[in-house]
Protein backbone atom coordinates (compact mmCIF):
# COMPACT_ATOMS: atom_id res chain seq x y z
CA UNK A 1 0.00 0.00 0.00
CA UNK A 2 0.92 3.33 -0.71
CA UNK A 3 2.52 5.21 2.16
CA UNK A 4 0.87 8.47 3.98
CA UNK A 5 2.82 11.09 2.11
CA UNK A 6 2.60 9.84 -1.53
CA UNK A 7 -1.19 10.13 -1.16
CA UNK A 8 -1.07 13.43 0.30
CA UNK A 9 0.76 14.54 -2.54
CA UNK A 10 -1.33 13.52 -5.00
CA UNK A 11 -4.57 14.77 -3.62
CA UNK A 12 -2.36 17.73 -3.27
CA UNK A 13 -1.49 17.62 -7.30
CA UNK A 14 -5.39 16.67 -7.48
CA UNK A 15 -6.83 19.86 -6.05
CA UNK A 16 -4.17 22.13 -8.12
CA UNK A 17 -5.31 21.02 -10.96
CA UNK A 18 -8.95 21.07 -10.46
CA UNK A 19 -8.13 25.13 -9.27
CA UNK A 20 -6.84 25.82 -12.63
CA UNK A 21 -9.53 24.14 -14.83
CA UNK A 22 -12.17 25.52 -12.93
CA UNK A 23 -10.69 28.84 -13.75
CA UNK A 24 -10.55 28.21 -17.08
CA UNK A 25 -14.22 26.85 -17.30
CA UNK A 26 -15.24 30.63 -15.59
CA UNK A 27 -12.91 32.45 -18.26
CA UNK A 28 -14.39 30.48 -20.83
CA UNK A 29 -17.69 31.25 -19.45
CA UNK A 30 -17.12 35.20 -19.33
CA UNK A 31 -15.43 35.04 -22.82
CA UNK A 32 -18.81 33.26 -24.51
CA UNK A 33 -20.99 36.77 -23.61
CA UNK A 34 -18.06 38.68 -25.15
CA UNK A 35 -18.89 36.70 -28.41
CA UNK A 36 -22.26 36.75 -28.53
CA UNK A 37 -22.33 40.61 -28.50
CA UNK A 38 -20.52 40.47 -31.88
CA UNK A 39 -22.48 38.14 -33.32
CA UNK A 40 -25.26 40.08 -32.50
CA UNK A 41 -23.48 43.02 -34.00
CA UNK A 42 -23.05 41.62 -37.49
CA UNK A 43 -26.62 39.75 -37.21
CA UNK A 44 -28.55 43.22 -38.87
CA UNK A 45 -26.11 43.05 -41.72
CA UNK A 46 -25.71 39.37 -42.89
CA UNK A 47 -29.80 39.02 -42.43
CA UNK A 48 -30.24 42.16 -44.79
CA UNK A 49 -27.71 40.54 -47.54
CA UNK A 50 -29.21 37.20 -47.34
CA UNK A 51 -32.65 38.24 -47.05
CA UNK A 52 -31.73 40.94 -50.46
CA UNK A 53 -30.40 37.80 -52.06
CA UNK A 54 -33.29 35.49 -51.78
CA UNK A 55 -34.82 38.18 -53.04
CA UNK A 56 -32.96 38.72 -55.97
CA UNK A 57 -32.49 35.06 -56.72
CA UNK A 58 -36.14 35.15 -57.73
CA UNK A 59 -35.53 37.42 -60.40
CA UNK A 60 -35.17 35.95 -63.97
CA UNK A 61 -31.30 37.17 -64.92
CA UNK A 62 -29.95 37.15 -68.68
CA UNK A 63 -26.47 36.33 -67.98
CA UNK A 64 -25.26 33.52 -65.24
CA UNK A 65 -22.72 35.16 -62.77
CA UNK A 66 -19.53 34.00 -62.15
CA UNK A 67 -20.46 32.94 -58.55
CA UNK A 68 -23.25 31.04 -59.26
CA UNK A 69 -21.74 28.34 -62.23
CA UNK A 70 -21.23 24.96 -61.74
CA UNK A 71 -17.52 24.98 -63.68
CA UNK A 72 -18.17 21.99 -66.33
CA UNK A 73 -14.45 20.24 -65.24
CA UNK A 74 -13.90 20.54 -61.60
CA UNK A 75 -10.03 19.91 -60.50
CA UNK A 76 -9.58 22.35 -58.07
CA UNK A 77 -11.34 22.80 -54.50
CA UNK A 78 -10.16 25.10 -51.78
CA UNK A 79 -11.20 23.51 -48.12
CA UNK A 80 -11.08 27.02 -45.60
CA UNK A 81 -10.32 25.00 -42.44
CA UNK A 82 -11.52 26.90 -39.21
CA UNK A 83 -10.43 26.07 -35.79
CA UNK A 84 -8.84 27.37 -32.86
CA UNK A 85 -5.12 28.44 -31.40
CA UNK A 86 -5.81 26.70 -28.62
CA UNK A 87 -5.83 23.28 -27.99
CA UNK A 88 -7.89 22.02 -24.32
CA UNK A 89 -11.31 22.07 -25.88
CA UNK A 90 -12.10 19.06 -26.17
CA UNK A 91 -12.84 17.31 -29.73
CA UNK A 92 -13.26 20.76 -31.02
CA UNK A 93 -10.14 20.77 -33.40
CA UNK A 94 -10.13 17.68 -33.78
CA UNK A 95 -13.57 16.70 -34.74
CA UNK A 96 -12.81 19.78 -37.90
CA UNK A 97 -9.17 18.24 -38.64
CA UNK A 98 -10.99 15.04 -39.33
CA UNK A 99 -13.53 16.11 -41.04
CA UNK A 100 -11.06 18.17 -43.52
CA UNK A 101 -9.28 15.10 -44.16
CA UNK A 102 -12.51 12.76 -44.62
CA UNK A 103 -13.97 15.55 -46.96
CA UNK A 104 -10.21 15.72 -49.16
CA UNK A 105 -10.25 11.76 -49.33
CA UNK A 106 -13.97 12.03 -50.87
CA UNK A 107 -12.76 14.87 -53.53
CA UNK A 108 -9.72 12.69 -54.03
CA UNK A 109 -11.95 9.39 -55.07
CA UNK A 110 -13.90 12.43 -57.82
CA UNK A 111 -10.03 13.78 -58.93
CA UNK A 112 -10.70 17.01 -57.22
CA UNK A 113 -7.25 18.15 -55.89
CA UNK A 114 -7.62 20.23 -52.69
CA UNK A 115 -5.73 23.33 -50.94
CA UNK A 116 -6.35 24.70 -47.78
CA UNK A 117 -7.23 27.80 -45.80
CA UNK A 118 -6.12 27.30 -42.43
CA UNK A 119 -7.34 29.71 -39.57
CA UNK A 120 -6.20 28.79 -36.62
CA UNK A 121 -2.85 27.43 -35.18
CA UNK A 122 -4.15 24.30 -34.49
CA UNK A 123 -4.58 24.11 -38.27
CA UNK A 124 -1.12 25.62 -38.92
CA UNK A 125 0.13 22.42 -36.97
CA UNK A 126 -1.76 19.75 -38.70
CA UNK A 127 -0.59 20.41 -41.98
CA UNK A 128 2.70 21.44 -41.20
CA UNK A 129 2.94 17.79 -39.51
CA UNK A 130 1.67 16.48 -43.35
CA UNK A 131 4.13 18.68 -45.36
CA UNK A 132 1.43 20.15 -46.95
CA UNK A 133 1.83 24.33 -47.86
CA UNK A 134 -1.74 25.81 -46.71
CA UNK A 135 -1.84 28.53 -49.09
CA UNK A 136 -2.91 31.13 -46.61
CA UNK A 137 -2.44 30.91 -42.55
CA UNK A 138 -3.55 32.98 -39.97
CA UNK A 139 -2.82 32.42 -36.43
CA UNK A 140 -3.97 34.44 -32.88
CA UNK A 141 -7.33 35.68 -34.23
CA UNK A 142 -9.60 32.25 -33.41
CA UNK A 143 -10.87 34.36 -30.58
CA UNK A 144 -11.39 37.30 -32.13
CA UNK A 145 -11.26 36.91 -35.71
CA UNK A 146 -11.03 40.21 -37.83
CA UNK A 147 -12.81 41.61 -40.91
CA UNK A 148 -10.00 41.90 -42.51
CA UNK A 149 -9.43 38.07 -42.88
CA UNK A 150 -12.43 37.56 -43.80
CA UNK A 151 -12.34 40.37 -46.43
CA UNK A 152 -8.88 38.54 -47.65
CA UNK A 153 -10.34 34.91 -47.14
CA UNK A 154 -13.11 36.23 -49.88
CA UNK A 155 -11.05 38.18 -51.75
CA UNK A 156 -8.82 35.09 -52.76
CA UNK A 157 -12.07 32.54 -53.43
CA UNK A 158 -13.63 35.34 -55.54
CA UNK A 159 -10.84 36.01 -57.69
CA UNK A 160 -9.42 32.16 -58.35
CA UNK A 161 -12.75 31.05 -59.04
CA UNK A 162 -14.38 33.28 -61.51
CA UNK A 163 -10.88 33.10 -63.12
CA UNK A 164 -11.27 29.01 -63.11
CA UNK A 165 -8.43 28.20 -60.59
CA UNK A 166 -11.05 26.91 -58.51
CA UNK A 167 -13.91 24.52 -59.09
CA UNK A 168 -15.28 24.37 -55.38
CA UNK A 169 -14.54 26.11 -52.45
CA UNK A 170 -15.71 24.37 -49.07
CA UNK A 171 -15.80 25.79 -44.95
CA UNK A 172 -15.27 23.48 -42.25
CA UNK A 173 -16.14 25.05 -38.76
CA UNK A 174 -17.99 24.48 -35.20
CA UNK A 175 -21.60 25.65 -35.44
CA UNK A 176 -21.91 27.50 -31.53
CA UNK A 177 -25.87 25.88 -31.58
CA UNK A 178 -26.20 26.91 -28.02
CA UNK A 179 -23.48 28.03 -25.35
CA UNK A 180 -23.01 24.81 -24.46
CA UNK A 181 -23.48 22.29 -27.99
CA UNK A 182 -21.19 22.86 -30.96
CA UNK A 183 -22.33 20.93 -34.41
CA UNK A 184 -19.61 20.38 -36.77
CA UNK A 185 -20.53 22.11 -40.35
CA UNK A 186 -19.06 21.42 -43.05
CA UNK A 187 -20.48 23.80 -45.83
CA UNK A 188 -19.92 24.78 -49.70
CA UNK A 189 -19.83 28.11 -50.23
CA UNK A 190 -18.84 28.33 -54.02
CA UNK A 191 -20.58 27.62 -56.29
CA UNK A 192 -23.33 29.56 -54.47
CA UNK A 193 -26.14 27.31 -55.64
CA UNK A 194 -29.46 30.02 -55.55
CA UNK A 195 -31.85 27.69 -53.23
CA UNK A 196 -29.31 27.34 -50.83
CA UNK A 197 -28.81 31.11 -49.75
CA UNK A 198 -29.18 31.00 -46.17
CA UNK A 199 -27.63 31.95 -42.68
CA UNK A 200 -26.74 29.75 -39.64
CA UNK A 201 -27.42 31.94 -36.52
CA UNK A 202 -25.29 30.87 -33.93
CA UNK A 203 -26.77 30.54 -30.40
CA UNK A 204 -30.12 29.65 -32.42
CA UNK A 205 -31.86 26.54 -31.46
CA UNK A 206 -34.02 26.66 -34.50
CA UNK A 207 -30.10 26.47 -36.38
CA UNK A 208 -31.76 27.85 -39.79
CA UNK A 209 -33.20 31.23 -40.23
CA UNK A 210 -35.91 31.09 -42.40
CA UNK A 211 -35.78 34.05 -44.33
CA UNK A 212 -38.47 35.19 -46.68
CA UNK A 213 -38.71 38.32 -48.26
CA UNK A 214 -41.71 40.30 -47.42
CA UNK A 215 -41.71 41.83 -51.37
CA UNK A 216 -40.29 41.48 -54.81
CA UNK A 217 -41.55 44.68 -56.59
CA UNK A 218 -37.67 45.98 -56.31
CA UNK A 219 -36.21 48.22 -58.79
CA UNK A 220 -32.86 47.34 -60.01
CA UNK A 221 -30.39 50.18 -61.10
CA UNK A 222 -28.82 49.78 -63.60
CA UNK A 223 -30.14 46.09 -63.61
CA UNK A 224 -30.66 43.10 -61.87
CA UNK A 225 -27.17 41.79 -62.62
CA UNK A 226 -25.46 44.40 -61.56
CA UNK A 227 -26.95 44.75 -58.29
CA UNK A 228 -26.21 40.86 -57.97
CA UNK A 229 -22.42 41.26 -59.11
CA UNK A 230 -22.25 43.58 -56.10
CA UNK A 231 -24.39 41.41 -53.55
CA UNK A 232 -22.87 38.03 -53.72
CA UNK A 233 -19.56 39.02 -53.14
CA UNK A 234 -20.96 40.48 -50.07
CA UNK A 235 -23.00 37.23 -49.46
CA UNK A 236 -19.77 35.40 -49.87
CA UNK A 237 -17.49 37.57 -46.97
CA UNK A 238 -20.79 37.50 -44.89
CA UNK A 239 -20.94 33.68 -44.95
CA UNK A 240 -16.99 33.56 -43.82
CA UNK A 241 -16.97 36.37 -41.32
CA UNK A 242 -19.95 34.85 -40.13
CA UNK A 243 -18.26 31.08 -39.93
CA UNK A 244 -15.47 32.88 -38.37
CA UNK A 245 -17.27 34.67 -35.60
CA UNK A 246 -19.38 31.68 -35.19
CA UNK A 247 -16.45 29.43 -34.70
CA UNK A 248 -14.84 31.84 -32.15
CA UNK A 249 -18.55 31.53 -30.52
CA UNK A 250 -18.18 27.08 -30.60
CA UNK A 251 -14.67 27.52 -29.23
CA UNK A 252 -15.27 29.20 -25.86
CA UNK A 253 -18.46 27.04 -25.67
CA UNK A 254 -16.45 23.62 -25.91
CA UNK A 255 -13.44 24.93 -23.80
CA UNK A 256 -15.99 25.74 -20.81
CA UNK A 257 -17.73 22.18 -21.46
CA UNK A 258 -14.40 20.65 -21.54
CA UNK A 259 -13.13 22.39 -18.31
CA UNK A 260 -16.55 21.59 -16.96
CA UNK A 261 -15.79 17.86 -17.31
CA UNK A 262 -11.97 18.27 -15.90
CA UNK A 263 -13.13 19.45 -12.99
CA UNK A 264 -15.22 16.98 -12.67
CA UNK A 265 -13.18 14.01 -13.24
CA UNK A 266 -10.70 16.03 -10.53
CA UNK A 267 -13.48 16.25 -7.64
CA UNK A 268 -14.48 12.95 -7.93
CA UNK A 269 -10.77 11.79 -7.73
CA UNK A 270 -9.90 14.01 -4.90
CA UNK A 271 -12.86 12.01 -3.61
CA UNK A 272 -11.52 8.66 -4.40
CA UNK A 273 -7.82 9.33 -2.80
CA UNK A 274 -9.05 11.39 0.36
CA UNK A 275 -11.01 8.03 1.01
CA UNK A 276 -8.16 5.56 0.45
CA UNK A 277 -5.42 8.31 2.43
CA UNK A 278 -8.09 7.91 5.91
CA UNK A 279 -8.18 4.18 4.81
CA UNK A 280 -4.33 4.18 5.06
CA UNK A 281 -4.09 6.03 8.02
CA UNK A 282 -6.50 4.15 9.91
CA UNK A 283 -4.67 0.84 8.86
CA UNK A 284 -1.24 2.86 10.17
CA UNK A 285 -3.20 3.17 13.24
CA UNK A 286 -4.60 -0.10 13.95
CA UNK A 287 -1.08 -1.31 13.11
CA UNK A 288 0.36 0.97 15.85
CA UNK A 289 -2.01 0.01 18.29
CA UNK A 290 -1.45 -3.77 17.57
CA UNK A 291 1.87 -3.54 18.46
CA UNK A 292 1.52 -1.45 21.50
CA UNK A 293 -0.60 -3.55 22.77
CA UNK A 294 1.22 -6.72 21.60
CA UNK A 295 4.40 -5.44 23.02
CA UNK A 296 2.97 -4.67 26.58
CA UNK A 297 1.24 -8.71 26.25
CA UNK A 298 4.93 -9.70 25.46
CA UNK A 299 6.22 -7.63 28.46
CA UNK A 300 3.26 -8.79 31.41
CA UNK A 301 4.59 -12.67 30.41
CA UNK B 1 -45.43 68.76 -42.00
CA UNK B 2 -42.86 67.09 -43.89
CA UNK B 3 -43.03 63.07 -44.09
CA UNK B 4 -40.08 61.24 -42.94
CA UNK B 5 -38.41 57.92 -43.67
CA UNK B 6 -36.19 55.60 -41.69
CA UNK B 7 -32.41 55.74 -42.96
CA UNK B 8 -30.38 53.10 -41.38
CA UNK B 9 -26.17 52.40 -42.61
CA UNK B 10 -24.87 49.64 -41.48
CA UNK B 11 -21.44 48.33 -41.96
CA UNK B 12 -20.20 44.46 -41.07
CA UNK B 13 -19.39 45.62 -37.82
CA UNK B 14 -20.89 48.16 -37.12
CA UNK B 15 -23.84 49.70 -37.11
CA UNK B 16 -23.34 53.27 -37.72
CA UNK B 17 -26.42 55.27 -38.45
CA UNK B 18 -30.21 54.96 -37.26
CA UNK B 19 -32.94 57.50 -37.70
CA UNK B 20 -35.54 59.52 -39.32
CA UNK B 21 -34.73 61.66 -42.46
CA UNK B 22 -36.65 63.74 -45.23
CA UNK B 23 -34.24 63.66 -47.96
CA UNK B 24 -30.91 60.93 -48.25
CA UNK B 25 -28.65 61.34 -51.44
CA UNK B 26 -26.17 58.09 -51.98
CA UNK B 27 -23.14 57.52 -54.42
CA UNK B 28 -24.83 54.98 -56.63
CA UNK B 29 -22.59 52.86 -58.98
CA UNK B 30 -24.86 54.01 -61.94
CA UNK B 31 -24.82 57.87 -60.52
CA UNK B 32 -26.02 59.70 -57.68
CA UNK B 33 -29.53 58.93 -56.48
CA UNK B 34 -31.67 60.73 -54.36
CA UNK B 35 -34.53 59.40 -52.41
CA UNK B 36 -37.33 61.40 -50.50
CA UNK B 37 -40.10 59.66 -48.94
CA UNK B 38 -42.27 56.95 -50.77
CA UNK B 39 -39.84 56.75 -53.43
CA UNK B 40 -40.25 53.74 -55.58
CA UNK B 41 -38.65 50.90 -53.93
CA UNK B 42 -35.05 50.04 -55.55
CA UNK B 43 -32.01 48.55 -55.13
CA UNK B 44 -29.05 49.93 -56.09
CA UNK B 45 -24.66 48.74 -55.52
CA UNK B 46 -23.29 52.24 -54.05
CA UNK B 47 -19.41 53.42 -55.25
CA UNK B 48 -17.78 55.50 -53.22
CA UNK B 49 -18.73 58.83 -51.99
CA UNK B 50 -20.51 60.92 -49.62
CA UNK B 51 -23.86 59.77 -48.40
CA UNK B 52 -26.15 63.00 -47.18
CA UNK B 53 -28.21 62.41 -44.34
CA UNK B 54 -30.96 65.60 -44.22
CA UNK B 55 -33.62 65.69 -41.86
CA UNK B 56 -35.97 68.74 -41.79
CA UNK B 57 -35.71 69.49 -38.35
CA UNK B 58 -32.01 69.85 -38.30
CA UNK B 59 -30.11 72.61 -40.02
CA UNK B 60 -27.14 70.87 -41.09
CA UNK B 61 -26.97 67.24 -43.00
CA UNK B 62 -24.84 64.31 -41.71
CA UNK B 63 -22.01 63.03 -44.09
CA UNK B 64 -20.90 59.91 -44.12
CA UNK B 65 -18.14 58.73 -46.46
CA UNK B 66 -18.78 55.34 -48.04
CA UNK B 67 -16.96 52.75 -49.77
CA UNK B 68 -19.05 49.59 -51.56
CA UNK B 69 -21.49 48.08 -50.87
CA UNK B 70 -25.75 48.71 -51.92
CA UNK B 71 -28.43 50.72 -50.73
CA UNK B 72 -31.96 49.20 -50.63
CA UNK B 73 -35.09 51.38 -50.52
CA UNK B 74 -38.81 50.32 -49.97
CA UNK B 75 -40.07 53.81 -49.50
CA UNK B 76 -40.50 53.83 -45.68
CA UNK B 77 -36.98 52.92 -45.61
CA UNK B 78 -33.79 53.49 -46.77
CA UNK B 79 -31.02 50.57 -45.78
CA UNK B 80 -27.73 51.27 -46.73
CA UNK B 81 -25.48 47.46 -46.19
CA UNK B 82 -21.44 49.56 -46.66
CA UNK B 83 -18.11 47.73 -47.38
CA UNK B 84 -16.58 50.35 -45.21
CA UNK B 85 -18.41 53.94 -44.35
CA UNK B 86 -17.35 56.32 -41.68
CA UNK B 87 -19.12 59.27 -40.67
CA UNK B 88 -17.74 62.56 -41.91
CA UNK B 89 -17.41 64.23 -38.49
CA UNK B 90 -15.06 61.78 -37.00
CA UNK B 91 -12.49 62.75 -39.07
CA UNK B 92 -9.90 64.81 -38.92
CA UNK B 93 -6.65 65.12 -40.63
CA UNK B 94 -4.59 64.52 -38.00
CA UNK B 95 -6.05 60.99 -37.48
CA UNK B 96 -5.85 60.23 -40.97
CA UNK B 97 -2.67 61.03 -41.41
CA UNK B 98 -1.75 59.00 -38.57
CA UNK B 99 -3.74 56.19 -40.71
CA UNK B 100 -1.97 56.48 -43.71
CA UNK B 101 1.21 55.97 -42.24
CA UNK B 102 -0.12 52.85 -40.02
CA UNK B 103 -1.27 51.37 -43.59
CA UNK B 104 1.86 52.40 -45.26
CA UNK B 105 4.36 49.96 -43.33
CA UNK B 106 1.51 47.41 -43.06
CA UNK B 107 1.70 47.04 -46.90
CA UNK B 108 5.35 47.30 -46.50
CA UNK B 109 5.72 44.43 -44.32
CA UNK B 110 3.51 42.45 -46.29
CA UNK B 111 5.24 39.32 -47.54
CA UNK B 112 4.38 37.79 -51.66
CA UNK B 113 1.75 35.15 -51.79
CA UNK B 114 -0.65 36.95 -50.21
CA UNK B 115 -1.99 39.04 -53.07
CA UNK B 116 -5.25 39.63 -51.94
CA UNK B 117 -3.96 41.31 -48.59
CA UNK B 118 -1.95 43.43 -51.02
CA UNK B 119 -4.88 44.20 -52.81
CA UNK B 120 -6.79 45.06 -49.74
CA UNK B 121 -4.30 46.65 -48.22
CA UNK B 122 -3.67 49.14 -51.54
CA UNK B 123 -7.45 50.05 -51.89
CA UNK B 124 -7.39 50.78 -48.24
CA UNK B 125 -4.48 53.32 -48.94
CA UNK B 126 -6.11 54.75 -51.52
CA UNK B 127 -9.65 55.13 -50.32
CA UNK B 128 -8.11 56.63 -46.70
CA UNK B 129 -5.65 59.15 -49.17
CA UNK B 130 -9.12 60.01 -50.71
CA UNK B 131 -10.88 61.10 -47.22
CA UNK B 132 -7.49 62.88 -46.43
CA UNK B 133 -7.83 65.40 -49.40
CA UNK B 134 -11.79 65.57 -49.36
CA UNK B 135 -11.29 66.69 -45.02
CA UNK B 136 -8.62 68.57 -46.12
CA UNK B 137 -10.89 70.73 -48.99
CA UNK B 138 -13.42 71.23 -46.49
Amino acid sequence: MANLRDIQKRINSVQSTRQITRTMEMVAAAKIRKVTERVQQITPYATTVVESCVRLAQEDLTRVHPLLERHAEEKNALIIVVVSDKGLAGSFNSSVLKATEHLAAELKEQGISSEYVACGKKAMQYFKFRNIQPVAEYKDLSAFPSLEQALEISLTCYHNYSERKLDRVYIIYNHARNAADQDLISLPILPISADSIKLKVPFDEGIEEEITPARSDYDYEPDAYEVLNTLLPMYLRVQIFHALVDSAAAEQGARRKAMKAATDNASEMVETLTRIFNRARQGAITTEITEIVGGAAALED
Amino acid sequence: MDSVMKCEIVSMEHRLFTGEATFVSVPALPGAMGFYPKHSPVIAPLGSGIIKIVNGNEAEPILFAVRGGYVENDGARVTILADYAENMADLTVEGLKQKIAGIEEKLAAINDGYTSRIRLTTQDLEWNKRLLSMVESQ
